[in-house]
């Protein structure tokens, strides 16, 4: 759950400063700092940053009443803006689990030397 | 086993993210795309996304105010000529950056560098036609004027000032969907905007399709289905005007122009609508309820969001106009100021001719050209591929013009049936727009006109594309003047592609400007143009063979002469008005011609339907669709087995085939020549033409002939630039189309209507098919589409900023120094 936070709030805060595939560092951290197995690490890299991107690209389509996810749903022939919320979160989801599988798999590696 | 798994998931995330963050093929990449920071999230604007800023440029002299109103106009007001520019720069490239480039990658052959090879054709082609050419010519024009160069200077720093405020993930939607980035902006690219305009009004007239069927029918016969002179034609200049003027020795035409050589060609990737058209009025205050004049102008071209025009309101000392202006340009092109209002059409003279070059040997460095070698010149021009090595090529060019083709080595002939060939090989392209010229100060005149006067003044600099401009002015003046370069040339000059060595066939000389067709205050009490000819016959100069005919025009004609105290919203209505004159004309004969008893019960439906139309393009008519499809196949029929060409087919003029129908029951033309028998007559002709269009308006559109319903055979719409799926509008529930005053053909029609009443102080309105914002995840995307639609025009005001209401206005900026 502590991994699952950390990331929700980094995931918000990270991609305004640096890079959009930065939420992977953050999945990263989160399993370095707080440890765990890379299968829960992964889940809870992917549903934090996958939750903290859905909520900003809800935002932003709500602000915006759906113009532009309804035409770039259309562009990848899509049914409807809303799956490309799904897409987008999906995508961020993926990165930050990876984030946290990579670390689980560091963290283990060091203390099992260590 | 523990430090494999790691570099194993390192490795699969990087390339993971790696994937994401970069385009392939056509796939956008999605990572960069998609996320909510600097993806296609931050294009989704927001209730408030236009704020009041503050905004600091180096280089501006003074303050700069400027007003969005509630319809996304920006007003400018500036305290000088430098900085009105570069404030219209700023606000232009806040709209629409991504529109203003690509634009500019399309017209200088540079779409390569987006898109890789699949360009290439096109790309070359833009280049072997000479617009960078052009382009520089234009430049060395533009500063000797100080006026004009100030401006497109400020216009290019201001659109750099936006530029440079950018972060990639404030980048228009597009250039993350194509995944690269904005360049500087620079005055020279205005100048290439200006010849992407020159290129998509100049008409053209498919000399060398023409010239193979001159060699094939004989010259009275290619005549008689492509004459140079009109029986039935209303002119632009009222007839019974006098042209009271010296005329230049007109030149003779030489004998030989009869007998031209027989070209190979290239088929052009681009070649301009041959749709182009519009229509523009002015009536004078004795015919309206004000007893002030009223000008009205929809000019027609392809319609595409971005729309290709944005409105503007620019204010400064000396100068206060409002109304459409090309992202890429500066100043208000077509609209009004405190005084004068004015409108264009398309004048579509033949001003680009083939001239077959004679070389001295392969290595192309001289040719003959009246009795004597001349040095060719070449030109070196290298175009950028992604993802490979540039292509450079080199373009001969002769005192005539660039060789766009030449015919030889690794140049193949692309088929590309869409678009028929323009360029003979081994020919010089002339062309007006390789002409010095300076258009820009036209618009920076107009835009300060006090009166008529002003206004002739001017157009003087205007080279090409050839417009029909009228004004009207607060002090009642009305007229109309055919703007642009016209060339002196002998009767039918150009008409087929002519000889480069021969002195006679060349042409340089212009009809003095002064004594280009126009008209001021004409006693009918109303100027207008819609394309059609520009004079009757007794104006002493050749212009061209091939205007549009005459039905548009006489249909306006037509309602004006019969109309007293109108009102601005008349004129609006007229702009929508879809009575079909060419209907009118041969709908009758077509019906009285049809063979009853061969027709099915099917086809007796769809020929009660179109015997009871009521010649309306109206968006719910059956008829129409009929009657379109009917005439399509009908022409196909007659002509296909007869004008086939290296470069496609050509069909006469609708009127040459129109007579022809009503006239004549048997005629060779009638003659299938892909059959043996000669049975076809005109009756055999419309009889299975008429079947022909029932079953495939059947086939397309639904069994029941109830169904065809005009507006869903013609589906207008606008897409986008690049045709990106979901950025366009489809299906529109309007009406209009071919022959009539609402020209709307499918994608193509009127692309700003505008109606200015010239009271003291001028009431106008107007609207775009399309919108303010070039961003499709704006509100203001198709803002203007509805008013557009309905002719219900928006009010365009002069209004000092003092005077503007502030309610409901969106945001107010300032532009200052930056220290």
């Amino acid at each position: 759950m502590k991994r699952f936070i950390f990331c929700f709030i980094g995931a918000l805060i990270v991609g305004w400063i640096f890079p959009w595939w930065s939420v992977f560092v953050v999945g990263l951290a989160a399993a370095m700092i707080f440890g765990g197995a890379g299968s829960s690490s992964f889940l809870w890299g992917f549903l934090g940053v996958f939750l903290a991107w859905f909520v900003i690209t809800v935002f932003l389509d709500t602000q915006n009443d759906s113009i532009l996810s309804t035409r770039m749903a259309e562009m990848f022939s899509l049914p409807s803006g809303m799956i490309m919320v799904t897409l987008s979160s999906l995508i961020g989801g993926l990165i930050g689990g990876l984030g946290g599988l990579l670390g689980s798999l560091i963290r283990a590696d060091y203390f099992s030397r260590g | 086993m523990a430090k494999v798994k790691q570099v194993l998931t390192l490795i699969i995330s990087i390339s993971f993210i790696l994937l994401l963050n970069h385009k392939i093929e056509d796939v956008p990449p999605l990572g960069k795309l998609l996320n909510p920071y600097s993806g296609f999230w931050q294009n989704a604007e927001g209730f408030d996304h236009f704020r009041n800023k503050n905004i600091k440029i180096d280089g501006a002299k003074d303050e700069v105010r400027i007003i969005w109103d509630e319809n996304l106009v920006p007003h400018i007001y500036a305290q000088n000529d430098h900085d009105l520019y570069l404030a219209q720069g700023y606000v232009t490239a806040q709209l629409r950056l991504w529109q203003m480039e690509f634009q500019i990658y399309f017209a200088s052959g540079r779409l390569c560098e987006l898109v890789g090879k699949k360009a290439l054709q096109l790309d070359e082609f833009q280049r072997r036609i000479g617009m960078t050419w052009a382009a520089e010519k234009t430049m060395e024009s533009v500063k000797d004027d100080e006026a004009s160069w100030t401006a497109i200077q400020a216009y290019s720093d201001g659109v750099n000032a936006y530029i440079n405020s950018l972060d990639p993930g404030d980048y228009p939607l597009e250039y993350k969907i194509l995944d690269y980035s904005p360049e500087p902006w620079t005055p020279f690219k205005t100048a290439l905007f200006l010849k992407y305009m020159a290129w998509d009004l100049t008409e053209d007239k498919d000399d060398f399709a023409k010239t193979e069927l001159l060699n094939r029918f004989g010259y009275d016969l290619f005549q008689s289905i492509f004459p140079s002179d009109h029986e039935d034609i209303e002119p632009i200049i009222p007839e019974g005007t006098l042209f009271e003027f010296d005329t230049l020795e007109i030149p003779k035409p030489p004998l030989n122009y009869r007998n031209p050589v027989l070209p190979v060609g290239y088929n052009a990737p681009v070649k301009p609508d041959p749709d182009n058209g519009s229509n523009n009025w002015a009536v004078h205050g004795s015919r309206t309820r004000s007893g002030r004049p009223i000008l009205a102008n929809d000019p027609h071209l392809n319609q595409r969001l971005p729309s290709i025009w944005m409105l503007i309101h620019m204010n400064a000392p000396g100068t206060n106009s409002y109304g459409a202006s090309f992202p890429g340009a500066p100043g208000v092109i077509l609209g009004f100021n405190e005084h004068v209002s004015w409108g264009s059409t398309n004048v579509g003279p033949d001003i680009m001719d083939w001239y077959k070059i004679e070389f001295k040997d392969e290595s192309m460095e001289e040719y003959l050209y009246d009795g004597e070698w001349k040095k060719t010149e070449f030109r070196t021009e290298t175009i950028k591929i992604k993802g490979e090595e540039a292509k450079e090529i080199s373009i001969p060019i002769t005192h005539l013009g660039p060789i766009a083709y030449l015919g030889k080595g690794g140049e193949t002939v692309p088929s590309l049936p869409r678009y028929k060939g323009v360029a003979p090989f081994g020919f010089a392209l002339r062309w007006t727009a390789h002409d010095p010229s300076n258009e820009i100060r036209t618009f920076l005149k107009l835009n300060r006109a006090k009166n008529y006067d002003d206004c002739v003044d001017a157009i003087s600099s205007f080279i090409c594309p050839s417009q029909n401009f009228v004004f009207a002015t607060t002090e009642g003046d009305i007229g109309l003047w055919v703007i642009g370069k016209l060339p002196l040339k002998w009767k039918d000059q150009g008409k087929f592609l002519l000889d480069g060595k021969d002195k006679s066939h060349a042409w340089e000389t212009r009809i003095p400007y002064l004594q280009n067709p126009h008209v001021k205050n004409p006693p009918r009490g109303f100027v207008s143009s819609a394309n059609q000819h520009s004079t009757d016959s007794t104006y002493p100069y050749y212009i061209q063979w091939d205007f549009d005919p005459y039905m548009r025009g006489r249909r306006i004609n037509q309602v004006l002469e019969q109309s007293k105290g109108v009102t601005a919203s008349d004129m609006m209505a007229l702009q929508l008005d879809s009575r079909n004159l060419f209907a009118d004309k041969v709908l009758k004969a077509m019906l009285s011609k049809v063979i009853q008893d061969n027709l099915t019960d099917k086809e007796k439906e769809a020929f009660e339907i179109v015997s009871s139309w009521n010649r309306i393009m109206g968006p719910e008519e059956v008829g129409a669709s009929i009657f379109v499809f009917w005439w399509e196949y009908m022409e196909r029929k007659i002509w296909d087995d007869d004008l086939e060409t290296e470069s496609g087919n050509v069909y006469p003029d609708v009127l040459v085939t129109a007579e022809m129908i009503m006239d004549s029951l048997e005629s060779s033309w009638y003659d299938d020549k892909t059959t043996d028998e000669r049975t076809e007559t005109s009756r055999y002709i419309l009889t299975i033409a008429f079947k022909m269009a029932v079953k495939e308006l059947g086939n397309e559109f639904g069994e029941d002939p109830g169904e065809w319903i005009w507006m869903d055979v013609n589906n207008p719409s606008v897409p986008h630039v690049a045709e990106i799926p979901g950025m366009g509008i489809y299906g529109l529930p309007i009406g209009g189309g071919k022959h009539v005053i609402n020209k709307q053909k499918h994608k193509h029609g009127p692309s700003w209507r505008f109606v200015a009443e010239m009271k003291d102080e001028p009431e106008a309105y107007g609207a775009i098919p399309g919108g303010q914002s070039g961003n499709p995840g704006s509100r203001f995307y198709s803002n203007f589409m509805e008013n557009w639609s309905t002719g219900d025009l928006v009010p365009l005001n002069l209004l000092s900023y003092d005077q503007q209401t502030k309610e409901d206005n969106l945001a107010v900026w300032t532009i200052s120094k930056a220290k």
